[in-house]
């Protein structure tokens, strides 16, 4: 049974193993932008709230493709001589991030009143309190959203294959310019990608069970 | 290919037509779809219930792209030939309905119970209780959820770009090759999509609040 699968399936596992070093980079460190720009939106004075602002709304309403393409092009333009990897890396971080502070402000804005008055009444300042009260509660409502975040940039990685980084969508393309052997091929590489994203859709299903709740 | 970018205003336009074209067809179906499947799930309907349950999850865990490519390049094998456009807006409504489904069982879901008792009480049957309840109660309250869905399928419209539908991101990678002025022109693309994204977004607020029945929230 599908013997073209077969023979290239080593070829495509080094895709998926590139997809998912790609989707790795870029889901630790859109999280770890998206944690620390989110944070900043909630505590932040006004004019530094806009740009934040603006920066969410801009980068949620563009597709990925164009900031990919963006980036990709970009970046020679100002004389940053970078592999397809790197320009979609860094393109995808600043797209992922955009969403991942998003949720985190979402989280913020969740934790109930009353910890923060209760914070306030036994005289902590400001940023304390946002160390010790609201950021830890906040994270916990924070993983279901930024599981569901990392899921959509995984799957977002195979677009990198448009711009020319080679993963397993650009893998799977070979394989079938070669063998012509599409409905294989392209079941084969639903499978893996499903083999991902399935086990961690669940738990992002389990976290929202599990983390959404509030005191 | 002119030489400013408002000699190039034309062909963009063109394209953000098309994405717009089969962004409409392609959420418009997958909406009906959504709504269809979604009440099937929240009945529990047996065997059929665990089939969209296994549709819902192979579509949502894997790429669009590997579904374009499926619909594009390995449906003729078993004889179907799509043309682009087509392969464009049945992509964007099997993956777009995957969601609605999910979103539009979850606002059915969220209806009161105590409503649907109350309408079962009264004598109403089981079809004319969901016709009348559940889905004006639950639609309304998925609109947000389902907005921001419907402005992902027409975000997505841009990965068209691979089977070569001559969609916006098409046009001004196009654009871009020929004349090498990348931020203009993909600037100019990222604003049309912005600002498609912004209006799609205001109207359904609007349309939101012109339907709210006070007393009632909104779906998660």
């Amino acid at each position: 049974m599908f013997p073209v699968l077969q023979s290239n399936l080593p070829y495509l596992l080094q895709g998926a193993v590139y997809t998912v070093a790609l989707s790795a980079f870029v889901v630790v460190f859109g999280a770890l932008l998206g944690i620390v720009v989110g944070t900043i939106a909630s505590a932040a004075p006004a004019p530094v709230r806009w740009l934040i602002n603006a920066y969410v709304f801009v980068f949620r309403g563009v597709p990925v493709l164009v900031i990919m393409f963006l980036g990709f092009y970009s970046f020679p333009a100002v004389g940053l001589r970078l592999d397809a990897y790197t320009a979609v890396a860094i393109s995808m971080v600043v797209y992922i991030g955009a969403f991942v502070t998003e949720a985190v402000r979402g989280a913020i804005a969740a934790v109930p009143k009353g910890q923060v008055e209760a914070a306030m009444s036994i005289g902590m300042r400001r940023i304390p309190m946002l160390r010790e009260i609201i950021v830890p509660q906040a994270l916990r409502l924070a993983v279901a959203p930024v599981l569901n975040i990392s899921l959509m940039a995984i799957k977002q990685t195979s677009y990198a294959s448009i711009v020319g980084a080679w993963e397993l969508s650009f893998a799977a393309r070979e394989v079938v310019e070669r063998t012509l052997a599409a409905f294989e091929i392209f079941l084969g590489v639903m499978i893996i990608y499903f083999l991902i994203c399935y086990p961690l859709s669940k738990a992002a299903a389990l976290a929202e069970k599990r983390f959404s709740y509030v005191h | 290919m002119g030489e400013t970018l408002l000699d190039d205003l034309p062909a963009l336009l063109n394209g953000l037509g098309n994405s717009l074209l089969v962004s409409a067809i392609g959420i418009t179906v997958s909406v009906v779809l959504g709504i269809a499947l979604g009440a099937a799930r929240n009945a529990g309907v047996p065997v059929l219930s665990q089939a969209i349950a296994v549709y819902v999850n192979v579509f949502r865990c894997t790429p669009l792209l590997v579904q374009i490519f499926m619909l594009y390049f390995a449906l003729p094998e078993i004889g179907i030939r799509l043309s682009p456009f087509q392969t464009s807006w049945i992509a964007l409504a099997l993956w777009g309905a995957a969601y609605h489904t999910e979103i539009f069982r979850a606002g059915f879901k969220a209806v009161p119970p105590a409503e649907i008792l109350a309408a079962r009480a009264l004598g109403m049957p089981a079809r004319r209780t969901f016709l009348d309840v559940t889905l004006p109660l639950g639609l309304r309250a998925t609109i947000p959820a389902a907005t921001t869905m419907a402005i992902g399928q027409f975000r997505s419209s841009s990965f068209m770009v691979v089977v070569g539908y001559q969609e916006l991101t098409y046009v001004a990678n196009g654009l871009v090759s020929q004349t090498f002025r990348v931020f203009e022109i993909f600037g100019m693309a990222a604003l049309m999509y912005f600002l498609t994204c912004t209006l799609i977004g205001a109207a359904s607020r609007g349309f939101e609040t012109w339907l709210r029945v006070p007393g009632t929230r909104t779906a998660r």
